[in-house]
């Protein structure tokens, strides 16, 4: 046994080379699979815990650096399910885990499932007792999405109190959010830029580079609808009026290939159902 | 004279497939101190169990032993005692030279002249030239020294050998009995098993017969020469197996003791059964003292 | 102290058996390990690195363990040294005890070599990126280090008890390692079962199965106490430390015991 240390020592580097390498290759060829990979097997928390010898660290992080080599080969949409299963899987081993909530809020909520990147946001929220982001994001989707100013002032607030540099934005933009005084698509696209521009991963990027293009067919649509209503005095019915009157050129291409919906009068993100995960 | 070593009524048995076995049976003997006592008996009598219980490497035995006074359970009985055992198991990564050393830190023993002390020991063994090599670079023969002056490194008052020269030549042999009588005249006493007799017998005090876990008899030289001058060993050709007590050593040819007095009589029922004689020996080795003595037992084969 | 040349013998016996160069490949392992996992982490590559290389601690020397006992103990019973080294007049726990210090002496060193590594490279890679949270490489870090000792110290006897009655060498890596996995994990579960996130069926009956471990083996998955270290904060060492640490060690000491007794009582036939 002693002999063999170093053959033990050399294979479980070599297996760890093995699986850097195989992400650098996913990552330079960007390879597209055509059948919907949503039926990926994610292995449930006990048994991930028991095959990473007790260490639900360990099974965090190796679920997270699986979804870091993978994701760049899920096309957006398709994948969702089994991107939030895993993020979520993470979210119970390690909830406290940066890049998970971080990721999945990328991910999930600009990929059509907002209360899915809400549900691993807050659990990241009570986790890290001292970081304003995942309360701030949580209020965002609060806002943006789901439109409940309430639970978002709330939880700005709370983003407010853990951030010192912060605490006055933060505050701000929850009683502007209080008086209805904000627009709304604008703070989004801000938001959202941002994130991108800061982003370090390049696979990172691109997948937010997308959201923002996604978004930005959101806000073309809605201007458009604006201008319309004010133009024409009479409220939109259907979408291809724009077209018809010339106020768009098409609609606005949506590189996650979800869509918008036109509901109520409103444009809207169309969001995705992820089978089996409806409450 | 003060005792070195005291077996009262030892007994120990084993649960073997089921069934017990005696291992020791009431077994009583003494060692004195600057006595050499030599147990000798078949493989399997019970020799090594004799030295197990003796350093309380076996524990759960019945009856007392003491070493010079001290109840053997006590670890500390065994400050005065060194241990060879039959095939030495000695740490095959070390050298000659640490292995003695270590010696010397398990007995407690302290000396500024410790380098040097061990090395006298291994040129008494004649393997000074070998104590910076490890172990298991080392020969059968030349392990067995170095089990030896392992023992004799610390100097003990007794000194218990497992079949001391099984694993050596000849040359080896006579070397080790050299140190041992030397030994023996500074004063220490030895207490050693052997079912090879010739070599030993000459430094033996006494011997003690062992067969099936019993002590038969014990002996000095002086009384088995005196008791068994008159006793030959006969080894002779036979067309036929001979009557009771003879020992088969190949087909057709066998061994018998047989008294001066009974001799032409025998002789002559010998050439009439058409066998001849190869030789004829007097009973006096250890050897043949044993088989008797084994024989007046009523067993007849070892 | 007479049990100090025993304990010295042991060392010189695992140092013999290339203590060292299990050690410098254990911690090659971990170099590798913990520098690329650094590599996958968007937002906290120090964190990550941090993490990894505790993940890695926690599981490389328990290998460590499971090797010195089979050198220092299982050999000896292999080998017949045993027979040897009995026959010293020194008790048998002195022999115990001196080899159980040896190991014990040279896992606290690994972990120190390994921690003081994992230090210096989760510096190197936290200067690269600044992290929101860093991490903290100090008190916290330390508090971290001396739980995982304590989780250590009672697979280190337990591993013991096992060379002491194994029949063969692979049941002290299976035993061990069975020990140790159950013994980190069956908390966790628990609490895992619990959540309402949790997809499994049966839960109750899972969790009161799991339940009744507590009362027979260690909670060792409390004892992971690096998320102290990890996010910078004292919160996340819980109220009970004192208890479940002294639990551990409670329980490493009646394995040592039962070791001795059985020691004691062996017949080397």
């Amino acid at each position: 046994m002693i002999k063999s240390i170093q053959w033990l020592a050399i294979s479980i580097i070599g297996a760890v080379l093995f699986i850097y390498f195989g992400k650098a290759v996913h990552l330079s060829t960007t390879i597209v699979i055509d059948t919907p990979p949503s039926d990926r097997v994610v292995i449930s928390a006990p048994i991930q815990l028991l095959m990473y010898g007790g260490d639900h660290f360990l099974a965090a992080n190796i679920e997270t650096m699986r979804l870091a080599t993978t994701a760049s080969t899920i096309e957006d949409g398709n994948g969702s399910s089994y991107l939030y299963r895993t993020h979520s899987l993470v979210a119970q081993l390690n909830p406290c885990h940066e890049d998970n909530y971080y990721f999945s809020t990328a991910f999930l909520t600009w990929g059509g499932s907002a209360d899915k990147a809400n549900e691993i946001l807050h659990l990241a929220g009570e986790c890290r007792h001292w970081d304003w982001i995942p309360p701030f994001f949580y209020a965002f989707n609060q806002y943006y999405f789901n439109r409940n100013s309430d639970v978002a002032v709330k939880y700005l607030n709370l983003a407010a109190q853990r951030s010192a540099d912060n605490h006055a934005s933060l505050t701000k933009t929850a009683i502007m959010i209080k008086t209805g005084s904000i627009n709304d698509d604008q703070m989004a696209l801000a938001y959202l830029t941002n994130e991108r521009d800061n982003a370090t991963d390049p696979n990172l990027r691109e997948l937010l580079d997308k959201r923002v293009t996604r978004l930005l067919g959101l806000i073309t649509l809605r201007n458009a609808q604006q201008r319309f209503e004010t133009e024409t005095g009479r409220l939109l019915k259907t979408t291809e009026e724009l077209i018809d009157t010339g106020y768009l050129q098409k609609i606005p291409n949506d590189p996650l290939k979800l869509g918008y919906s036109f509901i109520n009068g409103r444009f809207e993100f169309r969001t995705l159902r992820i089978k089996g995960m409806e409450k | 004279m003060s005792l070195a070593l005291e077996f009262s009524s030892v007994s120990k048995s084993f649960t073997k497939n089921g069934a017990q076995i005696d291992a020791l049976n009431n077994i009583s003997f003494s060692v004195s101190e600057r006595e050499v006592f030599g147990f000798v008996g078949p493989n399997g009598a019970g020799k090594s169990t004799t030295i197990k219980v003796m350093l309380d490497v076996i524990s759960d035995y019945k009856g007392n032993i003491s070493i010079y006074g001290n109840d053997a359970h006590d670890a500390s009985s065994r400050r005065g005692i060194a241990y060879v055992p039959e095939s030495p198991s000695i740490y095959e990564q070390f050298t000659p030279l640490e292995i003695l050393k270590m010696a010397l830190r398990m007995y407690g023993i302290r000396r500024t002249d410790e380098n040097k002390h061990c090395m006298y020991w291994l040129e008494q063994f004649s393997i000074a030239q070998n104590a910076n090599r490890k172990i298991r670079l080392l020969s059968k023969g030349n392990v067995q020294r170095v089990a030896l002056a392992h023992a004799m490194v610390v100097e003990p008052r007794l000194l218990v050998l497992d079949e001391p020269l099984s694993g050596l030549d000849p040359v080896g042999r006579k070397d080790v009995v050299n140190i041992l009588q030397d030994y023996k005249q500074s004063g220490g006493a030895i207490f050693f098993t052997s079912h090879v007799l010739h070599d030993v017998e000459r430094i033996a005090d006494r011997f003690g017969f062992i067969n099936h876990g019993k002590l038969v008899t014990t002996r000095s030289p002086r009384e088995l020469v005196t008791e068994h001058s008159d006793r030959f060993i006969v080894r002779f050709h036979a067309t036929q197996q001979p009557d009771n007590v003879a020992r088969t050593l190949r087909e057709g040819e066998y061994e018998q003791d047989i008294s001066q007095s009974e001799m032409p009589a025998w002789l002559d029922r010998l050439n009439q059964q058409g066998g001849h004689i190869i030789n004829i020996q007097p009973a006096t080795s250890l050897e043949s003292v044993f088989f008797q003595i084994l024989g007046e037992q009523g067993m007849k084969t070892i | 102290m007479q049990i100090i040349s025993d304990y010295k013998i042991a060392l010189n016996i695992a140092y013999r058996a290339r203590f060292l160069t299990i050690g410098f490949w254990l911690l090659l392992v971990l170099v590798t390990v913990v520098l690329i996992a650094a590599q996958f982490s968007g937002r906290q590559p120090a964190t990550v690195a941090l993490d990894i290389g505790i993940s890695a601690t926690r599981l490389l020397l328990p290998l460590l363990i499971v090797l010195l006992v089979q050198e220092l103990f299982t050999r000896e019973f292999d080998r017949r040294y045993i027979l040897a080294s009995m026959t010293y007049p020194r008790p048998r726990h002195h022999f115990f005890l001196g080899r159980l210090l040896a190991i014990f002496t040279c896992t606290m060193a690994g972990l120190v070599v390994m921690a003081v590594a994992i230090a210096i490279l989760v510096t190197i890679i936290g200067q690269n990126y600044h992290q929101a949270t860093p991490v903290s490489l100090g008190t916290h870090y330390i508090i971290t280090l001396i739980f995982i000792a304590i989780d250590l110290s009672t697979i280190i006897a337990v591993s013991a008890f096992l060379s002491l009655i194994a029949t063969t060498p692979s049941f002290i890596l299976i035993g061990s390692f069975g020990f140790l996995i159950v013994a980190r994990s069956y908390s966790t579960i628990i609490a895992l079962l619990e959540q309402k996130h949790a997809l499994v069926a049966k839960q109750q009956l899972y969790h009161d199965s799991l339940g009744f471990l507590g009362y027979i083996l260690p909670d060792l998955g409390a004892l992971d106490v690096r998320m102290t270290a990890l996010y910078n904060s004292i919160n996340f060492i819980p109220d009970n430390w004192p208890f479940i640490a002294i639990s551990s060690l409670a329980y490493g000491l009646f394995f040592i015991g039962l070791a001795l007794a059985i020691l004691h009582k062996k017949q080397f036939n």
